[in-house]
């Protein structure tokens, strides 16, 4: 797909481009803090599988140059551009309608004491007022590493826990996917218990835990298990998000560690060794509401299991309410737009990583051919 | 009791394979699918885990009896199965499940238990999880008199523990019996090489030997080889190969390591990378990259990532290893590892493809097994994403990968050839001619005189008859054997061209000076038999039907600037000579077909004789001939011209198929450069022609010929650079040779044993050369379906068939039918060139309409043929795009019928509705009713409440109704009518984001029942009634919308309804791979628990929870009833995604 005609498909590749976000995904975190209110008291967080910082970049903006993305700002702002994206008549232009409100948000207050980490196996570009390191979230060292980072002065490697605890850890972490549903969601899984578990470790008691999470086979276990140690747990959608996707983001709030678990990474937790504590009964009974628009919502409650489960993994399974994110006015990431025939398109704020089979393409194209049709990026 | 959801038909990927002695194994999802490994029937199938798909298949212990032990695993799980075949019946006995503590990425049984008689009844594997932890399973097996259950039992225990970071791929080899190696592959490009060893005196301890980098993505697939013997392959002793997501093949060298001294000292590896970070390498922010010199070779060839690796296993070495890979690429390759001669190469080593078979649809070959008792016999099976398991000869060199050597051969070649077995003297005179003959001398032409001898014109005049020989192996080609020197005709000289009868082993030629002769070959006789005036242009021949036993052929000849063409009747088999018994002038119409004749077919009626040719100018012309009615000035009737049937392009070759019923209609089956299959059906009594087929097949697009073997429809044609032949009845690859291109001179033949081969003879590069094959180049052990996710999928109610149409990712459209509790592939749609969104059948199942992206819709009439097609397929309509740029998708539409025609409502991406109408039999077929604008969201759902309304659902959770003026859906003959404009009205909210599925169900005569899947994970329950008026203040709605929340731990991606005895039941499935069945109930007041409200009166639809089943279909997609009638005691459901299952609803509960 063509640099243009993925602008049309997509419109937040488009806005991230303009906006100078470097990934299209730092929409999903500002649409994820829409809705939950993520930020609020926030100074030390730590963003997991960081690579290439769109998050670390919202939380550098928000947090340490204190830029306010708050819902009014927000709305402005998309109306503001939604209406030059779609060509209708403005009398300012864009950049002026944006530096105008840019200006409404004069009082831009950093926060005071803010520690940001982020964390990937990726190498990534520096950001401001963020500490980047290289570091498998999987492997024991990276917790000392990480705890350095966040208190370099008064960091003591003796102490089993980290001094001042961290507010919020965020994962937006995914693998490549094989096509191997299976494997690719137990990947997947595996990646969010390394995210868990190292949140277990350095997370404050009614700390945040947000994190990438595919809505497949058995992620309703998933759902059960952080139950355990969250008080509230939702599973959200920014819009940002396409709908043909089956990611999603878990919100946990409340961080809530079951009396005398101590984390640690050389024993992590996995789908298979799993929270001793007996989870908390989470049944619940049917309702049935009236909206105020006139329909009726129902909800049948937990759901009894039968005898007869026609599957291995047992245990127990809960589903998440499920929270769309994003206000309606946002743009539609599954939508097609028309543009302005007069408009240039921008190249990618940080161009993508070379892929694996880079040299594999260059290969092809020596052999001429037919392999000489691939096109290099 | 509540209805009970079974499983009764999954094709899902093939995700492993096993040659177990006499069995072949194949795992499909929770299945084991066994197939004699002989000629791969199909024996049984078991389920052996509920819902976990089966990874991995090692048999432990083989014994006499027909009895095989077998150890499978998927994910964490692992079971032992002891098979035993006896009189084609297969009992199937298993232990009960282990779980290890993580998932399991190999499995190796220990070597001794292979032979050891008395370890029969235990046995010891051990196995690799993820997280490179080695376990051990034991397997003990009880007292065989004991009890019928749980013969075995199974225990893990663990030898290592885990690392932090997650493998990919894993390989475990067990060096002794005391020592067990592994290969491990990270996410992260990494090779670690350790063992595990266990010592009496010392205890266990691990080690790691080596850590190799060099790859640029995950590494999917490695392997250990086993010790190479000392005279093989250099001084290798032990070398490991990888495949990973760079598309590379590696193999490096672990010879030097020494696992048994490394055990007996303390671990001296140390990772220099580990102190530095934990991440990835990447040459870019590291400036001295590890430098990868243990590796030996580095293979490119895989277009995409390669997933497995595997040495083959051989005796004979000849100094090469052989490897087999296959990939994303839904390619199997083989390869050899050679020195590198090349002194200044890089790596010392080099890796050679030798093979590619690419016998699957769209992605992933996830699994392969060699199979074969002899070298000579081996086999390759794949097992890929289509859910197809195919076969194909192991290639072990490149030229014999193609199972048929092309031999080539100069003209001197040939004389030379005709010098040693001739039976005519070759005169000095004739050769020195050609020596001294100002023209060139080539090949001019090639007929087949049968499977095995053709005849060829040269440009000098020499006639040839050469014949290729026959060898006993089955898949030993053959090159020529003997040439036999025919004749040297002045005549022939400069200009010949030959055509050829094969079943009656006659050729004929004819040059420039309009001599004709012929040569039969069962006498090896050579005559001249008539004279034309001119030179001849084309000649075609077909055979005559005669009631007593003279041998007919019916000869077209067109003779250069004339505008006439000759049939000739030749009677062949006179004596002494072959004679012309009968001449009919055919008049050509440069004006209605063109004037050059391309191909011809002859069809027989009751008194007359019907002759078909077709044109250069893409057109066919029927001539009537009186029946055996010789006058002397005959002429043939122009009863017909079928304009333009293959564009503006050649038609290549005819093919008549009388109906087997009575003689009069027929079918005339048709191919073009155009690349399209067209079929006919022609009534020539009733003077009726009617296209019922006709589809682009995937290898022209210069198609060439067609004929009918047993039953089947084969096509054969050149591709850019390959001849094929193909069997159009089951789509699949015949032969596929190497050609360099399409040619002007060559001949093919069909075998004459079977539908599964040919000779086919063509000039390339001035000389001959010559290829047959006796056998497919590969055979099909299960046919399969898309190779990439369905995403729609819709069943045909009408009232004869029953045809399930699929349309995926991939593009395809594909027809399937469900019997006897198989999915039988039947028919692909080719027309889409994006993925397919949305497909509907009309009520009558006559027509298919399809949707995709680029704004692309289409209408396709489909009907029961009797012909070897069996199903005709013609796409009518073809949807113009509006927008200026057609990059919209069209996400849903549906279609109700209005009088003769069809009302077609589509929604779009950008938000857009409209409405057109479609009547086939109208002067104007396409007609735009209506068209409206939502925001600028995307809508996902679209569905006609009544006749005048439409409701739609977007990405914004919201529905909205739209009433269709009664001017816009007035009938009218006015083409230029413009459409009128929609408006939306009573938008409701019924999910918080996009619908992902919807399905109605008309309950009366008035209220229809709409279900609605959100992406939310909930459901919404719509009852509309229909003969509301469209004015904008009366409600759709009858009652207020249920919205179900949390059905589903993900997006509700399919749903259904089904009746049955006054019960209603929605069927709703998504990501999760849940199937949950639900009851509606519909009140006939208010319920009492919520007051009625204003807007949508009382509440009367409740819902509960009847029941759940776990699917192997992953990215369920979509849904449809295959069966539900009212009284029966099951319906079935189809649902679909990656792969397909049909899952039956017993109502009783107790079946």
């Amino acid at each position: 797909m063509g640099k243009s005609s993925k602008d049309k498909r997509d419109a937040y590749y488009r806005l991230a481009k303009e906006e100078g976000w470097r990934a299209r995904s730092a929409y999903k975190l500002l649409q994820l803090d829409e809705e939950f209110n993520l930020f609020e008291d926030v100074t030390r967080v730590v963003d997991l599988c960081a690579a290439p910082g769109s998050w670390s970049q919202v939380l550098s903006r928000v947090l340490i140059k204190g830029e306010k993305y708050g819902r009014a700002g927000w709305q402005e702002k998309q109306a503001a551009t939604r209406n030059y994206v779609l060509g209708l008549k403005e009398e300012r232009p864009l950049a002026e309608s944006l530096a105008k409100l840019e200006l409404k948000d004069e009082k831009i207050k950093p926060r005071q004491g803010v520690k940001i980490v982020a964390i990937d196996l990726q190498p990534m570009s520096p950001l401001d007022g963020v500490t980047t390191l290289r570091a498998d979230i999987t492997h024991p060292s990276t917790i000392p590493l990480m705890l350095k980072a966040l208190d370099p002065e008064t960091y003591d490697p003796s102490a089993a826990s980290p001094s001042a605890p961290v507010d919020l850890v965020i994962s937006d972490g995914a693998p490549d996917v094989t096509g191997l549903h299976d494997l690719d969601i137990y990947v997947q899984s595996q990646l969010l218990w390394a995210a868990l578990n190292l949140a277990l470790c350095v997370l404050k008691p009614g700390g945040k835990f947000v994190a990438k999470i595919f809505r497949g086979k058995d992620v309703d276990l998933l759902f059960a298990q952080l139950k355990i140690v969250f008080q509230r747990v939702r599973v959200a959608k920014p819009r940002s998000s396409r709908a043909s996707s089956i990611e999603a983001f878990v919100v946990c709030e409340g961080f809530c560690p079951p009396e005398g678990f101590s984390a640690s990474l050389d024993k992590p937790l996995n789908s298979n060794s799993t929270f001793t504590s007996t989870p908390p009964k989470s049944s619940s009974n049917p309702t049935r509401t009236l909206r105020a628009d006139g329909c009726i919502e129902l909800d049948l409650g937990s759901e009894p299991p039968s005898d007869d489960e026609d599957m291995e993994e047992g245990g127990q399974r809960w589903i998440a309410p499920f929270l769309a994110c994003g206000d309606l006015s946002a743009y539609d990431a599954d939508a097609t737009y028309q543009l302005p025939k007069d408009r240039v398109s921008l190249d990618p704020v940080q161009p993508p990583t070379a892929p694996p089979y880079r040299r594999a393409l260059e290969m092809r194209k020596l052999a001429g051919g037919a392999y000489g049709k691939t096109k290099m990026k | 009791m509540p209805p009970i959801l079974q499983h009764e038909c999954t094709r899902v990927p093939v995700t492993e394979l096993a040659s177990c002695g006499a069995l072949l194994v194949a795992a499909e999802g929770p299945f084991l699918r066994f197939h004699h490994a002989r000629d791969s029937r199909y024996i049984a199938s078991k389920r052996v885990f509920k819902a976990q798909t089966v990874h991995g298949i090692s048999v432990y212990s083989e014994e006499h009896g027909g009895v095989i032990n077998f150890i499978i695993w998927g994910g964490p799980l692992i079971r032992a199965v002891q098979v035993h075949l006896q009189d084609e019946r297969l009992h199937v006995c298993l232990s009960d499940v282990v779980k290890a503590s993580d998932w399991i990425l190999d499995l190796a049984p220990c070597l001794s238990s292979l032979e050891d008689q008395t370890e029969y009844e235990k046995g010891t594997c051990v196995a690799v999880t993820a997280h490179n932890a080695l376990l051990q399973v034991t397997i003990e097996r009880r007292d065989r008199h004991a009890g019928t259950q749980n013969v075995f039992t199974l225990t893990l225990s663990e030898l290592t523990t885990s690392s932090r970071s997650i493998l990919y791929s894993a390989h475990v080899f067990w060096e002794s019996n005391d020592c067990v190696l592994v290969a491990a592959g990270t996410a992260f490009g990494e090779i670690m090489y350790w063992s595990w060893s266990r010592d009496p005196l010392t205890g266990s301890s691990s080690c790691i030997h080596r850590i190799f980098l060099g790859h640029e993505g995950s590494i999917f697939g490695i392997r250990i080889s086993r010790e190479l013997s000392s005279d093989c392959c250099q001084n290798l002793k032990r070398i490991i190969a990888s495949c990973s997501d760079d598309r590379t093949i590696r193999i490096w060298d672990v010879s030097d390591v020494a696992v048994k001294a490394s055990h007996t000292r303390p671990d001296q590896i140390t990772n220099p990378e580990r102190t530095r970070h934990t991440g990835f390498s990447n040459a870019s922010f590291d400036p001295n990259p590890f430098s990868s010199s243990e590796c030996l070779a580095i293979g490119w060839g895989h277009m995409s990532r390669v997933w497995t690796v595997r040495f083959i296993e051989s005796t004979l070495c000849e100094g090469a290893l052989l490897l087999l890979s296959t990939g994303e690429d839904a390619s199997s390759r083989t390869w050899k590892l050679l020195v590198n001669i090349d002194k200044d190469a890089a790596l010392p080593y080099k890796l050679l493809q030798q093979d590619c078979a690419a016998h699957h649809s769209g992605k992933n070959i996830w699994s392969s097994t060699i199979h074969g008792d002899t070298i000579e016999k081996q086999r390759v099976i794949c097992g890929a994403a289509d859910a197809k398991i195919t076969m194909h000869p192991l290639a072990r060199n490149s030229e014999l990968a193609q199972q048929s050597i092309v031999y080539e051969y100069t003209v001197p070649d040939i004389l030379s050839l005709a010098q040693v077995s001739n039976a005519l003297p070759i005169s000095e005179a004739s050769q020195h001619t050609h020596k001294s003959s100002k023209k060139a001398e080539f090949f001019r032409s090639y007929c087949f005189l049968d499977g095995s001898s053709f005849l060829l014109t040269t440009n000098s005049g020499n006639v040839f008859v050469g014949s290729t020989q026959e060898r006993s192996a089955p898949h030993a080609s053959r090159g020529l054997s003997t040439s036999v020197l025919v004749d040297q005709a002045e005549d022939l000289s400069g200009y010949s061209i030959c055509t050829s009868e094969p079943t009656y082993g006659v050729a004929f030629v004819a040059g420039s000076k309009g001599t004709l002769y012929m040569y039969f070959k069962t006498s090896a006789t050579w005559s001249k038999f008539g004279f034309m005036k001119g030179k001849i242009g084309e000649m075609f021949a077909a055979p005559v039907s005669q009631p007593n036993d003279h041998k007919v052929v019916a000869l077209l000849i067109t003779i250069m600037g004339q505008k006439e063409a000759q049939l000739l009747y030749v009677d062949i088999a006179a004596n002494p000579q072959p004679h012309i018994i009968r001449t009919i002038m055919v008049p050509i119409s440069e004006v209605l077909t063109g004037s050059v004749i391309t191909s011809m077919a002859l069809a027989v009626d009751a008194d007359t004789r019907f002759l078909y040719l077709g044109f250069r100018r893409g057109s066919v012309a029927v001539y009537s001939i009186a029946q055996d009615q010789p006058e002397p000035s005959e002429s043939a009737t122009l009863f017909r011209v079928m304009e333009k049937i293959h564009g503006d392009e050649t038609v290549t070759a005819l093919a008549w198929e009388s109906s087997s019923s009575h003689d009069s209609p027929g079918h005339l089956t048709s191919v073009g450069r155009d690349g399209c299959l067209v079929i006919h059906h022609v009534d020539s009594h009733a003077n009726s022609v009617e296209l019922v087929h006709s589809l682009t097949l995937p290898i022209g697009p210069n198609l060439e010929g067609c004929y009918f073997s047993q039953g089947h429809l084969l096509v054969h044609g050149f591709s850019s650079k390959k001849w094929v032949l193909y069997n159009v009845t089951n789509e699949e690859e015949v032969m596929g040779i190497e050609t360099g291109g399409a040619h002007r001179s060559w001949a093919f033949q069909p075998g004459s044993i079977s539908q599964d081969g040919g000779s086919i003879v063509w000039t390339r590069a001035s000389s001959m050369h010559v290829c047959s094959q006796t056998e497919p180049n590969h055979s099909v052990v299960r046919p399969g379906g898309h190779g990439r996710e369905i995403k729609a999928v819709a069943v045909s109610h009408g009232p004869s068939h029953r045809l399930i149409a699929t349309g995926a990712e991939d593009t395809d459209i594909k027809l399937f039918e469900y019997i006897d509790g198989e999915l039988l592939f039947r028919r692909t749609l080719r027309k889409h060139t994006t993925g397919i969104q949305h497909l509907q059948w009309s009520a009558n199942g006559e027509y298919l309409f399809s949707s995709g992206g680029c704004e692309e819709f289409y209408i396709w009439r489909v009907r029961q043929v009797a012909s070897a097609v069996s199903i005709g397929v013609v796409c009518e309509f073809t949807y113009a795009p509006e927008s200026e740029h057609a990059d919209a998708r069209i996400m849903s539409f549906d279609v109700t019928r209005r009088n003769l025609g069809y009302d077609i409502a589509m929604v779009f991406s950008d938000s857009n509705i409209k409405v057109y109408r479609y009547n086939p039999a109208a002067a104007v077929r396409w007609q735009p009713l209506a068209k409206g604008l939502y925001f600028t969201s995307c809508l996902t759902q679209c569905l006609f409440v009544s006749p005048e309304r439409l409701l739609t659902v977007g990405t914004d959770g919201h529905t909205a109704v739209w009433s269709l003026s009664s001017e816009a859906i007035r009938l009218s003959t006015d083409s230029a009518r413009s459409a009128s404009t929609l408006s939306w009205q009573q938008p409701v909210r019924i999910h918080q984001s996009s619908s992902k599925s919807m399905a109605s169900h008309q309950l009366n005569d008035s209220t229809q029942l709409i279900v609605s899947g959100g992406d939310d994970g909930s459901l919404a329950i719509l009852l509309t009634d229909s003969t509301r008026s469209t004015s904008s203040s009366e409600m759709a709605y009858t009652a207020p919308p249920v919205l179900l929340n949390r059905t589903h731990a993900s997006a509700v991606t399919a749903c259904a309804i089904i009746s049955h005895k006054q019960g209603i039941y929605v069927l709703t499935s998504g990501n999760d791979q849940w199937i949950r069945i639900w009851e509606a109930k519909i009140h006939e007041q208010g319920n009492g628990t919520l007051p009625a409200t204003s807007l949508y009166g009382a509440d009367i639809v409740s819902v509960s929870r009847l029941g759940r089943v776990k699917t192997s279909v992953a990215d369920v997609s979509s849904m449809a009833v295959l069966d539900a009638a009212e009284d029966r005691p099951v319906a079935r459901v189809l649902l679909c995604g990656v792969g397909m299952e049909v899952v039956r609803v017993e109502w009783d509960g107790t079946a």
